[in-house]
């Protein structure tokens, strides 16, 4: 079985999170025996063409003409896109079974070469314009959305994060729920381990009698740091710890001046931004990790924080949902809710037997369902259906004369 | 005489007519069905979307842009492309026998006609009225520059250039290093000229010149 997967970044070029994600999954795919392809957008330095553990990658031109905007550079690098991976597509040696696509911003690309080759298409939608900015408010939004629209359209299936983006797609697309397939993110575990100055590293961000509450996100409403704030004093009257806070968002200076309000100004530490290297340092020096997010489509962190071997409390709430086991791999708490979210960091911080039960269970959980080897098969296994029903059509590439 | 299986792409034919070139490519696509052309015209309509099979013996499809939505017409045209694309492809694909050829009509129709190139090796011939920097008399924006890149492209990777004007030649062979024996300049009422060129373009000595072959 062969696959060309479509991805408009694709390491060293990293913007969002779907370079990571198409760098796991095409080497997962590989070592399941699936020749993986990947086209994805020139970056200055990387090679045009390439084998990346298995995986043959074509960087494409993606700057030919001058454009006003997104919207019409990634229209326009699609057309460059395609022309490339007809090219090579077409010819006996590296044609493929399947086209698989991530994200709107590669759909004309992997549409056209659908009905000019006739092979199925398989799309992955990581995240909706309509969810990303919380409804469509002006046309360039309505672009985006509709192309993510024909996207799905176009797809024979369409796979997602969570159980809950798979109704969100629906809902929004209209989708029938059979052609929505549910596959988690993957993280690679490999890359929290290695030796580091535990104590000294550490002391940069708490004094050696405080336990660690870690926050990773965005500073912003849906992701629930204002809850955590407003928890601070409540695990405090239990136990000592330092609530450290990692990245930015427009609720940056509001969730300051909360703290201070509540005279925890001194407990609660907001880094700003956390380099990788950083980030997994402090996942591992956590005491828990707390993720109240109010809205969560998939929630990487979690997955993060539980390859890391940090205990963690989340919200039952969307992704975050699927993801935990409440009591066997981490603590789930109510939506929305500070006395919760308290007792929940609470009760991590003041048991560590529980806590050590916690973060066993989750780091298995971890290599069990969500490495990227697991994800990839997965993905296989979707790969398998769409041909077996696509072999029982009459949809076929002219035969080869 | 060869018989041609001519799939020819225009933004606008009757009943949609938005400027002269609407009559004219219907104009074509009755006297090219009359000698003896297979002709399917590929266009764009938003509510008359299906397949029309014309008395004077040719078909003509009419798409949709599945993108409604647009910022601008450099991504409506290329949204729209990869419709022209699916069912040109489709019936070229179905064709048996004939030779093949698409006709591409201005720079709105380059982007699909590329694609059937490089994918199903249907070579195409690309008519221009006009040229970008005829219509956009001196602007440099960034679309002008964006329409500028698909017209060039399409000259480049077209068999054959047909224009109505010997200007259009010109600035095509300066601004766009065309080479001259691609360009021809065509009274695109007279059918059987254009069938010419079709039969010219077809010949296996038309490839692809670039700029540093020439």
């Amino acid at each position: 079985m062969k696959v060309a997967l479509f991805s408009w970044e694709f390491p060293p070029k990293i913007v969002g999170g779907i370079a990571r994600h198409i760098y796991g999954i095409s080497r997962g795919l590989a070592k399941a025996g699936v020749g993986t392809l990947v086209f994805t957008c020139e970056f200055p330095g990387a090679p045009r063409e390439e084998k990346v553990d298995g995986v043959r990658v074509f960087r494409v031109d993606s700057y030919r003409a001058p454009t006003p905007d997104l919207g019409t550079w990634a229209f326009l690098m699609n057309q460059s896109m395609e022309e490339t991976a007809a090219e090579i597509l077409s010819s006996e040696t590296t044609r493929v079974d399947l086209l698989h696509a991530h994200e709107w911003l590669v759909a004309k690309a992997a549409i056209g070469l659908k009905h000019t080759l006739r092979v199925p298409l398989v799309a992955t939608i990581h995240a909706t314009e309509y969810g990303r900015r919380n409804g469509l408010h002006d046309d360039n939004e309505r672009m985006i959305h509709q192309t993510e629209h024909w996207l799905t359209y176009e797809a024979w299936r369409v796979i997602c994060c969570s159980h809950y983006m798979a109704n969100h797609l629906a809902w929004l697309f209209s989708l029938p729920q059979g052609k929505i397939e549910a596959i988690p993110n993957g993280v690679d575990v490999t890359e929290f381990v290695g030796t580091f100055n535990r104590d000294s590293f550490r002391k940069q961000y708490a004094l050696p009698e405080e336990k660690i509450v870690l926050f990773v996100g965005r500073l912003v409403y849906e992701k629930g740091a204002s809850l955590l704030v407003e928890a601070i004093p409540r695990v405090l009257a239990r136990i000592n710890a330092k609530f450290v806070f990692v990245g930015e968002g427009y609720m940056k200076e509001e969730l300051i001046s909360r703290a201070r309000q509540l005279g925890v100004a001194q407990k609660a530490y907001f880094t700003g931004y956390a380099d990788e290297k950083t980030l997994r340092q402090l996942y591992r020096v956590a005491d828990v990790c707390a993720f109240p997010s109010l809205y969560e489509p998939f929630g990487i962190v979690a997955l993060e924080a539980m390859a890391a071997r940090a205990p963690i409390v989340v919200s039952d709430t969307g992704g975050l949902s699927e993801i935990v086991e409440h009591d066997k791999t981490g603590v789930k708490i109510y939506h929305d809710n500070v006395e919760s979210l308290a007792w929940g960091i609470i009760r991590v911080l003041t048991d560590p037997s529980y806590s050590n039960y916690l973060r066993t269970n989750a780091a298995k959980a971890v290599l069990d369902m969500f490495s990227w080897n697991q994800i990839a098969v997965r993905t296989k296994k979707v790969y398998e259906h769409v041909l077996e029903e696509y072999e029982k059509g009459t949809w076929k590439p002219p035969a080869v004369t | 005489m060869t018989l041609l299986h001519i799939i020819l792409l225009s933004w606008e034919f009757p009943p949609r007519v938005v400027g002269g070139l609407s009559l004219e490519i219907e104009k074509l696509a009755v006297e090219l069905a009359k000698l003896g052309c297979e002709l399917d015209i590929v266009t764009y309509h938003d509510s008359l979307t299906s397949t029309e099979t014309r008395s004077e013996g040719f078909r003509v499809h009419r798409v949709t842009n599945a993108v409604q939505t647009h910022t601008n017409i450099v991504t409506w045209a290329l949204a729209l492309n990869t419709a022209f694309q699916r069912v040109a492809a489709d019936i070229a694909l179905q064709s048996t026998g004939e030779q093949k050829l698409v006709h591409a009509s201005e720079w709105l129709c380059v982007p699909a006609a590329i694609q059937l190139k490089k994918t199903i090796g249907v070579p195409y011939v690309l008519s221009l009225d006009s040229i970008e920097a005829q219509r956009s008399s001196g602007s440099v924006g960034p679309l002008t520059g964006a329409i500028s890149y698909l017209e060039k492209e399409g000259c480049l990777e077209a068999s054959k250039v047909l224009v109505t004007r010997k200007s259009t030649a010109e600035i095509l062979q300066k601004l766009y290093s065309v080479p001259k024996h691609k360009v021809t300049i065509i009274d695109i009422n007279k059918e059987r000229d254009v069938l010419n060129e079709y039969e010219t373009a077809l010949q296996p000595k038309v490839a692809r010149t670039d700029l540093k072959s020439e």
